[in-house]
């Protein structure tokens, strides 16, 4: 060990580092324009980011990361939530309160312990406050590089950046150090929400302009509900980023070969199985799917890559394994499938000594282990191997069972609710309104929104997705000759499948729960939307706007946002809306943006004769750049306006916020 | 012109000794802290009211949005003698749409004279409105050291307005 540690092949050399660095960041982010992409993201979703609870479910996973950064699966003293940490979601088994999402919960624990060790030196709220100044000043930096008054307009941002600084810290206040679980767990899925965009820069970089590709990729987090869900750490945002790393994978896999495209192509089952750890159900929809699409779609396998790609899936499947088998003894049993914990008696200081080593939970590992034999360290036999692993099996088998039971009973409802009650359909994806069955379970305004009213972009998404099925590979050779050529598709061909058997998945699961109260954007398909954004582009007429008349779409969304959302906002507060009226307002221009874009693809696609021809294009891409901009405002007004509670991050937007609201 | 040295390093570092000094290391430099000492509901003070609405309207809410709102009212106190925080309370209540809906301030010392409360109203269900009007009650209160008193109360009609 001592060698192989002192030997000059492992030591850390500054060239080293600075080569382990750059392939760090060219691994994450791509190239610069990637970087930049993951800057402006984040300093966008920062700008609205509230310390404090959104939703009380949330609350569970902050009991969660106070316990695992303190060292313990199960809660000890949890500090959220009701009496005893009773908080939707939060799970109970063999007298102990566990959290759900560990996939997300662990991450964020491990931010938590930077946080808690920053704070014993400096003020966390000058840091927090400090590092999105930063990236400010990066963002400066990144666009002004090949500026032409470069070096003036550093000067300039770097005042700005500073003002805005010293502005931020006069009004800040001190952060409760108790409060450090949740601030950690938002940290992680806006770190998550930046990469969506980087990903999605680079998904685009492939068929699209540099430039045009990474406003998109921004536009992906900013001109959709993605970006909604930033600071509100539920599952939504990781499930996308795992959406969108899949269908980067499909894209570039047919032009990677070697060692690396094997690796690339098993990415995808790592997603997965990460995933899973997060969430079962999206993880287990997402498996469906990617596996549906790599092996009709794919190159046949070969011995070596189904080695590979089921190491990798299982080696990526572990952390899952692991926290299931410490929480319930039984591997593939994940905590969403135990008991809710509803004040249950507690194992009272069993589970304190229990749990009070690093590591976790002891009891319930024994108890699933060594079940009908003595556990002496020397009664270690093949025989009790086998019987265990038997057991365990057995297990698992019921477990998938139930999982499978789960899905089909989903399944069967949405198709009940497609055939029965297609008004829930109508709800969920086009007009929300008022709706009876989210207002009886305490939506008490009408605040949640249908898919089309939250990304009018739906509309084009659904033209694109037609036209490219249309004149896909298969479908075109099933037309010429009668046989249909599914393997080794083009990447945007797998893309294309992995879009549509995605979209169809998590509606056939999600539909029957929909519409429900507290989704606010449909936010179960969320992870959807990027796709849809991917489908909109794949539409010819669109595609042409935004790479022949960037520009245009890129004022036309800059005075969308700038002045229609000043605009927006003097409304709300004249007519002194409530906040049902506010959101359905916002709803019905998005329908309104949504039947305007949608009609003018319809036209360009058909080429039918309207209008000035030479003004077409233009009219297409204002169009393009307001309804995305639509969505931006949504985003910002409800992040400023609508929704009041916590206090900003950036407290120089409370002060912003207050003035709306005035 | 040209900037010299890297700004991005710089402005790292002063970040960090910024943070530094706010930090536990320097107890006496520190943030303004936004938690505000009050004692809500203590002290005294002498409040009169001089005008209660004596119509409400329960308007539906616009944009398809389908809920009934109450619409604003307010009514107008004079306060004076303030000691300690006490609370100037409006307080409306339809019962048969089990509306109950306080609206409070939080008094310091240096308030005095004339003190409007606009009342946040709730939104009401459609399914719950099924009359024309309803009875209601409106009742300024005062929270201080001495509990809970009854400034001024009147009833009034609710006008459902479609």
């Amino acid at each position: 060990m001592r060698t192989l540690l002192d030997s000059r092949a492992f030591r850390l050399t500054r060239p080293r580092l600075r080569r382990f660095t750059e392939a760090l960041h060219r691994v994450l982010f791509g190239d610069r324009l990637g970087f930049t992409v993951f800057l402006v993201t984040v300093l966008f979703v920062g700008s609205f980011w509230r310390m404090d609870f959104a939703i009380n479910d949330n609350e569970t996973l902050a009991n969660g990361v106070q316990a695992f950064s303190n060292g313990h699966l199960a809660f000890v003293d949890p500090q959220f939530g009701g009496e005893n940490g009773v908080a939707p979601g939060t799970k109970y088994y063999d007298g102990a309160r566990y959290a759900r999402e560990y996939g997300l919960v662990v991450p964020a624990s491990i931010i938590a312990l930077v946080f808690q060790g920053l704070s014993q030196v400096f003020s966390l709220r000058v840091l927090i406050v400090g590092a999105w100044c930063l990236l400010l000043l990066l963002v400066v930096r990144e666009v002004t590089r090949d500026a032409r008054y470069r070096d003036e307009l550093v000067v300039v941002g770097i005042a700005g950046v500073l003002t805005l600084f010293a502005g931020n810290v006069v009004l800040a206040a001190p952060i409760d150090p108790r409060d450090i679980p949740l601030l950690a767990l938002q940290v992680w899925t806006m770190l998550c929400c930046g990469f969506v965009a980087t990903v999605a820069y680079r998904l685009f970089e492939l068929e699209l302009p540099r430039q045009v590709a990474a406003a998109v990729g921004v536009g992906v987090v900013v001109a959709t509900p993605v970006g909604f869900w930033a600071s509100t750490p539920k599952r939504h945002v990781v499930v996308a980023l795992a959406v969108l790393v899949a269908a980067y994978a499909f894209a570039r896999r047919p032009s990677v070969a070697g060692r690396r495209g094997r690796l690339l192509r098993a990415l995808p089952y790592a997603c997965a199985a990460l995933l899973a750890w997060v969430h079962p159900g999206d993880g287990g929809i997402f498996f469906v799917a990617i596996a549906i699409v790599d092996l009709v779609f794919g190159a046949s396998y070969d011995r070596t890559q189904a080695a590979l790609a089921s190491g990798v899936f299982l080696i990526a499947l572990l952390p899952f394994l692991v926290t299931n088998f410490l929480v319930s003894g039984n591997p593939v049993r994940p905590p969403q499938f135990l008991p809710q914990y509803t004040g249950q008696p507690l194992a009272g200081t069993e589970v304190g000594a229990g749990s009070g080593e690093p590591g976790g939970t002891s009891s319930g590992t024994e108890g699933g282990a060594a079940s009908g034999s003595d556990s002496s360290p020397d009664g270690f036999s093949p025989g009790l191997v086998i019987r265990s692993m038997v057991a365990i099996a057995s297990e698992a088998i019921g477990t998938v069972a139930g999982f499978v039971r789960r899905a089909r009973g989903y399944a069967a409802g949405t198709l009940n609710v497609f055939v029965n009650s297609p008004q829930h359909v109508f709800q969920t994806f086009v007009r929300s309104g008022h709706i009876e069955r989210a207002a009886a379970r305490g939506a008490n305004f009408s605040y949640n929104l249908a898919y089309l009213e939250s990304m009018p972009l739906l509309g084009p998404a659904v033209l694109g997705g037609v036209h490219a099925l249309r004149h896909s590979n298969p479908v075109q050779s099933l037309r010429n000759n009668g046989n249909v050529l599914f393997r080794d598709a083009t990447g945007p061909n797998r893309v294309l499948a992995f879009a549509v058997v995605y979209f169809s998945l998590m509606v056939l699961f999600y539909q029957q729960r929909l519409p429900l109260h507290a989704t606010l954007t449909v936010r179960y398909l969320v992870p959807t939307m990027p796709l849809a954004l991917y489908l909109a582009l794949r539409l010819p007429a669109l595609r042409e706007v935004v790479v022949s008349r960037f520009r245009t779409v890129g004022v036309a969304y800059a005075l969308t946002v700038l002045v229609g959302g000043e605009l927006l906002a003097g409304v709300f507060v004249l007519l002194s809306l409530s906040v049902g009226e506010a959101v359905q307002l916002h709803a019905l221009l998005a329908l309104a943006m949504a039947g305007l874009l949608a009609a003018w693809c319809t036209l360009a696609t058909l080429d039918a004769p309207w209008g000035p021809t030479e003004r077409r294009g233009q009219i297409g891409a204002v169009l393009l750049g307001a309804t995305a901009g639509t969505t931006t405002v949504f985003l910002l007004l409800t992040g400023w306006m609508h929704f009041p509670y916590g206090e900003y991050a950036i407290p120089i937007v409370d002060a912003l916020s207050e003035l709306l609201r005035s | 012109m040209t900037v010299r040295g890297n700004p991005v390093s710089l402005f790292g570092l002063l970040v960090l000794v910024v943070a530094f000094a706010f930090g536990p290391a320097l107890p006496t430099v520190a943030l303004s802290s936004s938690a505000q000492e009050y004692e809500p509901a203590s002290g005294s003070v002498n409040v009169t009211a001089s005008e209660l609405p004596e119509t409400l309207s329960l308007e539906r809410n616009g944009f398809g949005s389908g809920t009934y709102q109450l619409q604003s009212s307010f009514v107008e106190t004079n306060v004076s003698g303030v000691s300690g925080n006490p609370l100037v309370v409006y307080d409306v209540r339809i019962p048969e749409l089990e509306y109950n809906k306080e609206t409070y301030r939080i008094l310091s010392p240096d308030v005095e004279g004339t003190l409007t409360i606009r009342a946040s109203s709730d939104t009401v269900q459609p399914s719950k409105v099924n009359a024309t009007s309803f009875d209601a009650t409106v009742t300024v209160l005062v929270r201080s050291d001495v509990g809970s008193r009854v400034v001024m109360t009147r009833n009034v009609t609710v006008e459902v307005v479609e």
